[in-house]
C-alpha cells in the first residue's frame, strides 16, 4: 500500500549563492541525506500557504517572497513504516543568509543539522542530495534564470 | 494525462511493491511481453514473473527525460533515461530505456522493453 502525497519544497538561496539544506534520515535509521526545506501539503492547502507554513515550522522564516518554480520530482520511499509516493515541486526563495531554527517536533527528530552549501560544494557532496541533480538545477537557474516551463519529471524510487 | 499515467506505471515497476507481487506483475505485463536487458539478455514474461519476486534487494532507480510517442491507437512508446543511485548520490549504470505500452480492457500493459547502456550525461538539467 503506497500513500501518495503532494509536497512543496524551497531552494533557499542567498545573494552569495549559498543554498540551505537539512541533513536528515528516516526515523527507522538508514543513510543520512540532504534535503531542501519543505514538506507535504495538508488537504486543501495551496502551494503558497503550505510553503509559508513549512518555512515557519522548519526554519523560523516568515518574511520572504516565493520565487519561480524550477523543478518537479517524484520520490517513492519508506518512512516510519510507510511507503510514500511524494510528488514535489521546487520553488526558489531568495533571502539573505540567516540562522534557521527548527520548531516542528516531528521534523526535529529526523534532523541532524542545517548547512549552507556553496554551489561548487554541491557537486562534491559525499551524501545524497535531494534532488540528486540539485547542483545542476541551481547552476542552471543562476546562469539562465527560471525555466520557461517545468514539464520534466524526475523520478526516484528507493 | 497519459504521460503521467504511463510514468507512474513504468516507475511502479522499479519498486519492490510491484516487483515482489506476482499478481501485480501479471496485471502489468502483456501476455506477449519480452525484454531485452542492458546486457543484451532476452527476458521472457515467464522469466520476469519468476525472477523479480525472488529479488533480495531493489536498487534505488533514478529516471528522467520521459517522452511519449503514439505508435497507434492505444499503443504508446515511452522512452527515458535511468541510472542506479548509490547512497552517496552517485549515479551509475546509466541506461536509455524504451517501453511499449498497450491499452487492454483491464488497463495499460507493457508489451516490450529494451535497455541500452549509455554514458552519463555531461551537463544537462
Amino acid at each position: 500500500m503506497i500513500v501518495e502525497r503532494e509536497a512543496i519544497r524551497a531552494i533557499v538561496l542567498t545573494p552569495e549563492h549559498e543554498v540551505l539544506l537539512m541533513r536528515i534520515r528516516a526515523p527507522e535509521g538508514g543513510d543520512w541525506f540532504w534535503i531542501t526545506p519543505g514538506g507535504g501539503l495538508e488537504p486543501g492547502e495551496s502551494v503558497e500557504v503550505g510553503l509559508r507554513r513549512e518555512m515557519k515550522e522548519e526554519l523560523g522564516l516568515e518574511r520572504f517572497d516565493i520565487g519561480p518554480l524550477v523543478w518537479r520530482r517524484q520520490h517513492t520511499f519508506n518512512w516510519d513504516g510507510r511507503r510514500i509516493l511524494q510528488r514535489e515541486q521546487y520553488h526558489v526563495v531568495h533571502v539573505p543568509g540567516f540562522d534557521p531554527r527548527m520548531s516542528d517536533p516531528v521534523e526535529a527528530k529526523a534532523l541532524d543539522r542545517f548547512r549552507w552549501w556553496r554551489t561548487d560544494e554541491l557537486a562534491q557532496a559525499r551524501e545524497r542530495l535531494t534532488p540528486i541533480s540539485l547542483g545542476q538545477i541551481v547552476m542552471r537557474y543562476l546562469d539562465q534564470g527560471p525555466p520557461a516551463e517545468v514539464s520534466d519529471v524526475e523520478v526516484l524510487v528507493d | 494525462m497519459l504521460l503521467k499515467t504511463l510514468v507512474d506505471l513504468e516507475t511502479e515497476l522499479f519498486g519492490p511493491d510491484a516487483r515482489r507481487n506476482r499478481a501485480r506483475l501479471e496485471a502489468l505485463l502483456h501476455p506477449a511481453f519480452c525484454e531485452i536487458g542492458r546486457s543484451g539478455r532476452v527476458h521472457t514474461r515467464a522469466d520476469v514473473l519468476d525472477e523479480l519476486p525472488k529479488e533480495q534487494t531493489t536498487p534505488t532507480i533514478h529516471a528522467r527525460d520521459f517522452a511519449l510517442t503514439t505508435l497507434a491507437e492505444d499503443v504508446l512508446l515511452l522512452t527515458y533515461r535511468s541510472a542506479q543511485a548509490s547512497n552517496t548520490g552517485a549515479l551509475e549504470r546509466h541506461t536509455l530505456r524504451a517501453s511499449i505500452w498497450k491499452r487492454s480492457p483491464n488497463g495499460w500493459q507493457i508489451v516490450f522493453h529494451q535497455a541500452t547502456p549509455t554514458p552519463p550525461e555531461t551537463h544537462k538539467s
